[in-house]
């Protein structure tokens, strides 16, 4: 079938990538706050804070957004998305009830960073958050239980990872911060992101062979040709995360400085497949739907 | 701005070929492209599941005809409309739908022919 994606479809997914990346960005940089607490110094601490206050606005702006374009795309005309009985449509159709748990748990998540050290309602609102996109969608399409389950366990880790990145930056400064204060940092992150993204890793093939059905669909479905493209950016992703963990925090453990400015390079590279990779993955939930359910 | 281009080229080739999902028209009354001797009353859109029909556009030579549709009726793999008085002409009918399920909007066109006398 040839599909040509509209406007709408365009506009649907920048939103989409945009609410992804600053959700989930926002979560994982409470978790930061709370996981490296003790190796982070205050003005660190301080502008993490901001990010945390700043994603979650986006995320609202991302939210709302979304809920403008699918009035848009309903009407197909500009003035469709200020029609008050489409907007209350979209609200209706699983937009509203996503976004209202988005909004409590980023409240949450907000509210709880703004102390030194975020306590469990803020690191649970940054989890209702990040897995608030699991509720409606193609997960929820396929059972009622494992496959909104696997999502969850996705998100969760997904925010973790690339939450962790713009304070990671933080951390490393300008390039020449002190490497005594950066090393302890991503050590620890290192440490923890070494299960997170097995047990992300692992749910998420898991889900993926539920909506496939089959490998040669990936090849043989738009949807599968969009994975490709998804995967191929994780699988630099990782390649990344693994040289800094292998190669730049043993270095900067041992006190190296020049490893700094590689780290800086290495997640900046970081968070642009991060947001190719959402980018993707708002694409997937757009334009395509997966095999089984096709 | 090259390795952004090159970027937007890979992806709309990857995404040209990509099936839209979510809740598909199954089929409607009357069908598209029919060429019906006398005017319908109603239009019917059948869904492959439960969808909030959004937007309804009837329209002849670029002139709209006014349809109602009901945006707070519940979501339903069969939606119909009543239709106004037809005169002869090519209709073209536009609709959006909404999945309740994962809130995808889907859309589309079909058009039908009244042949008759006219009136009903």
């Amino acid at each position: 079938m040839q599909v040509v994606v509209s406007v709408w479809d365009a506009l649907a997914i920048a939103a989409k990538t945009m609410t992804y990346a600053a959700t989930l960005g926002a979560a994982g940089a409470v978790w930061f706050l709370r996981y490296c607490n003790a190796r982070l110094s205050s003005a660190h601490r301080r502008r993490i804070r901001h990010i945390v206050l700043g994603l979650a606005a986006l995320s609202v702006c991302g939210g709302a957004a979304q809920l403008l374009t699918s009035a848009g795309s309903m009407s197909g005309t500009a003035a469709g998305m200020l029609d008050e009985s489409l907007l209350h449509l979209a609200w209706q159709a699983g937009a509203g009830r996503d976004n209202a748990i988005r909004a409590v748990g980023l409240l949450l998540a907000v509210v709880g960073a703004l102390s030194d050290r975020p306590a469990w309602p803020a690191l649970t609102g940054a989890a209702l958050a990040a897995t608030s996109f699991a509720w409606t969608g193609h997960a929820r399409l396929l059972d009622a239980g494992v496959a909104p389950f696997l999502l969850g366990v996705h998100l969760l880790g997904a925010a973790f990872w690339l939450g962790a990145l713009a304070p990671l930056l933080i951390v490393a400064g300008n390039g020449k911060g002190d490497v005594r204060r950066i090393a302890p940092v991503t050590a620890r992150f290192g440490a923890l992101a070494l299960y997170v993204v097995a047990l992300m890793t692992a749910a998420a093939l898991y889900l993926l062979s539920m909506m496939l059905g089959g490998a040669a669909q990936l090849w043989s479905s738009g949807y599968g040709r969009i994975v490709m493209l998804k995967l191929g950016f994780v699988a630099v992703l990782l390649c990344l995360a693994a040289f800094n963990k292998l190669q730049l925090t043993p270095r900067l453990l041992a006190g190296d400085a020049a490893a700094v400015r590689r780290l800086r390079i290495s997640l900046r590279l970081e968070l642009t497949l991060g947001t190719l990779i959402l980018g993707a993955t708002a694409a997937l939930t757009t334009i395509a739907a997966p095999p089984v359910l096709d | 701005m090259i390795k952004l281009r090159i970027l937007v080229a890979v992806s709309a080739m990857i995404l040209a070929g990509a099936a839209v999902g979510h809740a598909k028209l199954r089929g409607t009354m009357p069908a598209a492209d029919a060429k019906l001797a006398a005017a319908p009353k109603t239009l019917t859109l059948t869904f492959n599941e439960a969808a909030l029909l959004a937007v309804l556009s009837v329209s002849v030579g670029g002139r709209e005809i006014p349809v109602t549709v009901d945006r707070n009726a519940p979501a339903a793999a069969q939606v119909t409309v009543t239709l106004p008085v037809l005169t002869p002409g090519k209709y073209l009918v536009q609709w959006s739908a909404l999945s309740p399920k994962d809130g995808h909007v889907t859309k589309g066109a079909f058009s039908f022919t009244i042949v008759g006398a006219g009136g009903r």
